[in-house]
C-alpha cells in the first residue's frame, strides 16, 4: 500500500537517530570553525573556563594591565611627580570653573565699568 | 540489529529516553555555542552619552537617551565603586539602571573613574572625595544651574558619596545610598574579607597599584570555588537550560566581574585605617577626612539607603545600621544580591524605588 500525497509517513527511530547525529556533526564543525577562526568565542571561552590558553586575555576596549608595579625608586618618584601634577590640573580645573561661574554672574554693566578704570589707565598719553 | 550495532540501549522506550537526552544535549551546546560567540558586555557603556569633564583618569558622562533632545529635570550623579568598571550601572540596552532613571525625566551623570594607571596609586579619599567627586557636582551645577544635585552611590562609591555629603551638605539635595557598607566590623562582607587576606598590609606612604587580580581574589573568597573553572562550568552546564537571552544576561554579569581594574594601594590602606574591621570610625563617631570631622548625623537632606538580603560583598546588617547614626534615613532591604539588585533581571524595582525617591525624596516601595 502507498502512502497518499501529503500524508507523511512517521519518523521511525532509526531516522530520528541519523537526524541527530547529522546535527551532532553540525555542532562539531561549527564549534571548530569557531574555535579557528572567532576571537570573540576564544576570549569568551578562556575567560569563561580559567586555565585554558586563552584565560585573561582582555575584552576588547580594555589595556589588561595587571597594575603589577616595578617599584624602583625612580619610577616611584615619577609616578608620585605625575600625581602630584594631576592634582594640580584638578585644582586648576578648579579655578577655571569659578572663574567660569564669576563670569556668568557679572552683568554686561559689571564689565563696562570694570573696564573703564583699566581703559583710563593704559590710555596712551600724547604727553 | 542496527540500534544494537550503534550502542543503542534495547527496546523502544530506553532508546526514545536516550536520544530525548541527546537532543537535549545538543541543544545546549548549540545554546552555548551561540551566547560564547556573542560579545560579552557593552564596555563602553549602553546609553548615549557625552563626555562633559575630564579629570585625570576621570571621565564625567552626561546621559543622552535620545541624542537628538537636550537633557532636562533635576541633575544626579551617579557613582559606582572606584575598583570596578562604572557601566555595571550602564550595562546593556534595557538593562541600565541610568538609563531608566534618565527615562524618568531626570539629567543624569555617571563618574566613570577610568583604569588606574601607576600614578594613580597615590590616590587617596581626599583626592576622591574633595577632587574629583567634588568637581564632577560642582560641572553639573554649572551645566544646570541647579546648586545642589542629587547623588546616587553604589557600593564603595556610596561611601564616597556619603563622605562627600557630610562635608558639603549644602551642595546636595537627596543621597541614595545602594549596597553601602557603613559598619566595618560586620563578618562576612568583603573589608572583612580584604582584611583577612592582608589587604592592612597596603602601605599608605610607599603604596603600589593593587593588582586587578589581587582585588577579585578578595571577592572570590567570598564564594570559594564559584569562579573556578569547575564551578563555573557546572553552573554553566546548569543554566543552558534558560533561554538564550538570559544566558547572555549571565554572561555579560560574568564578564563585567571578570573584567576587574587595578586599585590605588593608598586608597585602600586609607579606607582600612578609617573604616576597616577594628577601626569602624562611622559607627564609633570618630569619622574624619583631613582632619574635618565627618558627622553623618548632621545630614539634612533625604537619604535613601537600600541594602541585599543575599549581599555577600556588603552584608545587609553593615548598611542597615544607618539608622543608628543619620535618624531620618530611609532603609529597605531587597531580595537578591549585591550585583544583582542593580544590574540584574529584577533590577527594575530598585530603579524604580531610586527614580522616585529622586523625585520626591520618599521611599515609595511599589507592590
Amino acid at each position: 500500500m502507498t502512502s497518499q500525497a501529503g500524508e507523511s509517513e512517521p519518523e521511525t527511530l532509526f531516522d530520528r537517530w541519523q537526524k541527530e547525529q547529522q546535527s551532532w556533526q553540525r555542532l562539531v564543525i561549527d564549534y571548530v570553525d569557531k574555535a579557528a577562526t572567532d576571537e570573540t568565542f576564544l576570549t569568551n571561552l578562556g575567560n569563561a573556563m580559567r586555565g585554558s590558553l586563552m584565560a585573561n586575555k582582555p575584552y576588547p576596549g580594555t589595556s589588561g594591565a595587571s597594575g603589577e608595579v616595578t617599584r624602583d625608586a625612580e619610577r616611584s618618584e615619577l609616578d608620585e611627580v605625575v600625581f602630584a601634577v594631576r592634582r594640580v590640573e584638578g585644582q586648576i580645573l578648579d579655578l577655571t570653573m569659578a572663574v567660569e561661574k564669576l563670569a556668568a554672574s557679572l552683568t554686561p554693566a559689571d564689565i563696562s565699568a570694570s573696564d573703564e578704570p583699566a581703559a583710563h589707565g593704559s590710555a596712551p598719553t600724547s604727553d | 540489529m542496527v540500534a544494537g550495532a550503534l550502542g543503542l540501549p534495547d527496546g523502544d522506550a530506553e532508546r526514545t529516553a536516550y536520544l530525548d537526552d541527546l537532543t537535549s544535549r545538543r541543544e545546549k551546546l548549540e545554546k552555548l555555542l551561540e551566547v560564547l560567540a556573542a560579545p560579552g558586555h557593552v564596555g563602553s557603556g549602553a546609553t548615549p552619552h557625552e563626555v562633559v569633564q575630564v579629570d585625570g583618569t576621570a571621565r564625567l558622562l552626561r546621559m543622552r537617551p535620545d541624542p537628538d533632545a537636550q537633557p532636562a529635570g533635576p541633575p544626579v550623579l551617579f557613582i559606582s565603586a572606584p575598583v570596578s568598571r562604572y557601566f555595571v550601572l550602564d550595562l546593556l540596552p534595557g538593562r541600565s539602571f541610568v538609563g531608566h532613571v534618565a527615562s524618568r525625566g531626570h539629567d543624569v551623570y555617571l563618574l566613570d573613574f577610568g583604569e588606574p594607571d601607576t600614578a594613580t596609586r597615590f590616590a587617596d579619599l581626599d583626592y576622591y572625595v574633595n577632587g574629583v567627586v567634588r568637581r564632577a557636582m560642582r560641572r553639573i551645577t554649572a551645566l544646570t544651574g541647579d546648586a545642589q544635585p542629587a547623588m546616587v552611590g553604589y557600593c564603595l562609591g556610596g561611601t564616597l558619596a556619603l563622605l562627600y555629603a557630610c562635608l558639603h551638605p549644602d551642595s546636595v539635595s537627596k543621597l541614595a545610598l545602594l549596597t553601602t557598607s557603613i559598619d566595618g566590623d560586620v563578618k562576612g562582607g568583603i573589608p572583612w574579607i580584604a582584611h583577612c587576606l592582608g589587604a592592612e598590609g597596603e602601605s599608605y606612604e610607599d603604596p603600589r597599584l593593587v593588582p586587578a587580580e589581587t582585588v577579585k581574589s578578595w571577592f572570590e573568597m567570598l564564594a570559594p570555588g564559584s569562579n573556578s573553572a569547575i564551578g563555573r562550568s557546572a553552573d554553566l552546564w546548569a543554566r543552558l537550560d534558560q533561554p538564550v537571552e538570559r544566558l547572555r544576561d549571565v554572561q555579560t554579569m560574568a564578564t563585567w566581574v571578570d573584567d576587574a581594574v587595578p586599585a590605588s594601594g593608598r586608597l585602600l590602606a586609607e579606607l582600612f585605617a578609617k573604616f576597616g574591621p577594628g577601626r569602624n570610625s562611622l559607627m564609633r563617631g570618630t569619622a574624619e577626612l583631613n582632619g574635618v570631622k565627618v558627622d553623618p548625623s548632621r545630614l539634612a537632606m533625604p537619604v535613601l539607603s537600600v541594602s541585599a538580603e543575599k549581599d555577600a560583598i556588603a552584608p545587609p546588617e553593615g548598611v542597615d545600621v544607618i539608622a543608628q547614626l543619620v535618624p531620618h534615613v530611609q532603609v529597605l532591604r531587597l531580595p537578591g544580591g549585591h550585583v544583582g539588585i542593580v544590574a540584574g533581571r529584577t533590577a527594575r524595582r530598585l530603579w524604580d524605588i531610586t527614580a522616585e525617591f529622586l523625585r520626591t525624596g520618599e521611599l515609595v516601595t511599589p507592590e
